[in-house]
């Protein structure tokens, strides 16, 4: 318990999994299950690691999001503590929250981790389970976008996150690159989409977003005029997008099957075309454009996506 | 330390960074040496956010790892750490 103090990221999956963590606090007296009743004015007068461990239980989390909000009026009033939800003489420290909180991350690590590895021993026999030993369960990367806990998404049957689909985006490229014969392709992450989106909304735009768009035209003007790159729609949908600066066409492919997917990203994404190319007239053949397979349900777009990228699908328009 | 054995102060002079997401912007001077992570929580309490619905960078780099400085990230005066909405999909 003590090595989880600070909660390290970097535990192993196998340690995580180890640890008793304390339940939900399902039953609370009358004077717990109004926020109000959690703070007092007394300062601490415990231990607060040995007393925080030693807790059963802990609040439901929309109990504590509504201690988080309650939080800074009530420290305004005065408040100096929380009271320990199963002793009333003892007073922990205000940081209780944020404990709280952590150890609901770490439940929620806990149970996708567990179904992840449940589905390796399941469905992959010959896999060595060891590799859980010495991956950590929720490390963040300085290249991605979220701690590794994400991974569990790609077994538990959940939306990807753009974390892994930036993963996927980097691999794609770095084996696009190493193939002469796509030396004509680019593909990339969802900073592209970001920054299209950022340079035709923002009357200032970063300098980061110029220097990135500056670069793909560079590329294009060095001969790679197939620009590939995942697209997210509708804040629920990933799609396949692509532009071939060659043959002056746009499009999309949708493992939906939708043919106006695109619809909403395509004026951003024209504005950026006619001031880094003003020459040329693009031609949005929409859903059209990129031969697909469609998905049987409502969860792996991201992996059709993904799919779609990778095989580099012709250009059916 | 260095490898040569020679005593490194951390660099304590400030940068002015500017946090940004959709078209909300707050700009702080801020300790070089000192973790990003507590403007992201203040960008996203004055803004009225779901810091855990919000993801930042900084010229392409991740200024969510632990211990992420500006120093770190080599921010310059003006860089932007960039928001975004958690994106995911099916």
């Amino acid at each position: 318990m003590q090595a989880l103090a600070t909660f390290p990221p970097d535990l192993s999956v196998t340690d995580l999994l180890a640890v008793k963590l304390p339940g939900i606090t399902e039953k609370l007296s009358n004077n717990f299950r109004k926020t109000k009743g959690w703070f007092s004015t007394d300062l601490p007068n415990c231990d607060p690691l040995t007393s925080l461990w030693s807790l059963k239980s802990t609040p439901s989390i929309s109990l504590l999001r509504e201690l988080e909000h309650d939080f800074p009026q009530e420290w305004l009033n005065g408040a100096k503590s929380v009271l320990h939800p199963f002793n009333n003489s003892l007073r922990l420290p205000l940081f209780a929250l944020g404990f709280f909180r952590k150890i609901h991350d770490l439940r929620e690590g806990q149970e996708k981790w567990s179904e992840s590895v449940e589905w390796a021993r399941d469905e992959v026999p010959e896999a060595d389970l060891g590799i859980f030993d010495t991956i950590s369960w929720n490390t963040v990367h300085s290249g991605a976008l979220d701690g590794q806990l994400d991974w569990t998404r790609l077994v538990a049957d959940e939306w990807l996150s753009g974390g892994i689909i930036d993963e996927m985006m980097v691999d794609i490229q770095s084996r696009v690159a190493a193939i002469p014969l796509h030396a004509e392709i680019t593909v990339a992450p969802l900073a592209f989409q970001r920054a299209i989106i950022a340079l035709s909304i923002n009357k200032n735009p970063s300098k980061y977003t110029l220097r990135l768009l500056d670069g793909y035209k560079k590329l294009v003007e060095a001969g790679k005029p197939r620009l590939y790159f995942p697209l997210h729609i509708n804040n629920n949908h990933w799609i396949a997008f692509v532009i071939d600066f060659a043959r002056k066409v746009f499009g999309y492919g949708d493992s939906l099957g939708r043919k106006k997917s695109g619809s909403a990203f395509t004026p951003h994404l024209r504005k950026w075309l006619d001031a880094a190319f003003p020459d040329v007239k693009f031609q949005n053949l929409g859903g059209a454009l990129l031969s697909h397979a469609n998905q049987k349900d409502y969860v792996h777009c991201g992996i059709y996506t993904g799919k779609v990228i990778q095989m580099r699908k012709r250009l059916t328009g | 330390m260095t490898a040569s054995g020679e005593d490194v102060k951390p660099d304590t002079s400030k940068v002015r960074i500017t946090v940004e997401f959709n078209e909300q912007r707050l700009s702080f001077l801020y300790k070089k040496n000192k973790p990003v992570e507590k403007l992201l929580i203040l960008f996203c309490e004055k803004m009225n956010l779901d810091r855990r619905t919000i993801r930042f960078n900084c010229n392409g780099r991740n200024a969510e790892q632990e211990g992420t400085t500006a120093e770190s990230l080599q921010m310059e005066d003006d860089d932007v750490i960039e928001g975004h909405i958690f994106q995911q999909g099916g």
